[in-house]
């Protein structure tokens, strides 16, 4: 079992990131403005995978808040919690970098980092990624690169590998909410 | 409260005015995002827009079966 919200990013979020990747397929060849047309591909491909990053964690997050909100006894206090837990949310408004990641989820009760890297020691290279992707989202949705990214190195290659370390991310980010909903209420929630 | 069949088939709208509670009393909210079955058991949940005070207007997350639509007078 899984989050409904993996499952949607499994799904339909994986399904428009595909078209994407069709799309820089499709412009085979070796016609001259190929290149520069691929890089705006790439960069799109880059916002539209934090995007439907950022919307898995987001639902993610308000799922966890209703399994956890459900547990309490005192029905006129459930509202107050909800809406205490889901105002201000960093994720509401932000990319999903791990600082906004790290301070919704905890506000939890979560040690939400030091949680997932020791699902998989592999995390901590991926956490890097996802930070690197979120700079790049930003630099590409302000066009505005700075000295240290160059745009001509942002190839489909980066951008699968920062994919997958969201595919990876996703499946822990979803265990490790669920196993601390378990802790907290004693009841695995999916 | 709507009655447990009327929330499998009503579903709430971005637009809808509903009653939550803050600080104690009832405020009219206006449903401003709708998130999807995401809840428990595939309940519905809102987004909602609700007056503090004067200035400020707080936003946060709601299940659809817990509100209550705002009578039109005050909609």
């Amino acid at each position: 079992m899984s989050s409904r919200s993996l499952q949607s990013w499994a799904t339909s979020a994986a399904g428009a990131l595909d078209q994407v990747e069709a799309a820089h397929t499709a412009l085979g060849g070796i016609a001259r403005g190929r290149r520069y047309t691929t890089l705006q591909v790439n960069q799109s491909y880059v916002v539209l995978l934090s995007s439907h990053f950022q919307a898995f964690c987001r639902d993610l997050h308000s799922e966890a808040v209703d399994h956890l909100v459900s547990s309490v006894q005192a029905v006129a206090l459930r509202q107050v919690f909800q809406a205490d837990l889901t105002r201000g949310r960093k994720l509401d408004h932000g990319n999903p970098n791990p600082g906004h990641l790290g301070n919704d989820f905890g506000r939890l009760g979560m040690a939400f980092w030091p949680d997932t890297n020791a699902v998989d020691t592999r995390n901590a290279t991926r956490q890097a990624n996802l930070d690197k992707m979120n700079k790049w989202r930003n630099a590409i949705a302000h066009q505005d690169f700075g000295p240290d990214l160059d745009p001509r190195t942002l190839t489909l290659a980066v951008v699968r590998r920062w994919r997958s370390s969201c595919n990876a991310l996703s499946v822990h980010f979803d265990r490790v909410v669920s196993n601390h909903i378990l802790a907290v209420t004693g009841t695995r929630p999916w | 409260m709507p009655s447990r069949k009327k929330n499998k088939t009503t579903r709430l709208r971005v637009g809808d005015k509903v009653i939550v509670l803050m600080g104690g009393r009832e405020v009219v909210a206006t449903v401003v995002e709708d998130r999807g079955l995401i809840g428990v058991s595939g309940r519905q949940i809102v987004r909602v827009e609700a007056p503090v005070d004067l200035t400020y207007v707080a936003d946060f997350e709601l299940p659809a079966d817990q509100l209550r639509p705002a009578p039109m007078s005050a909609a």
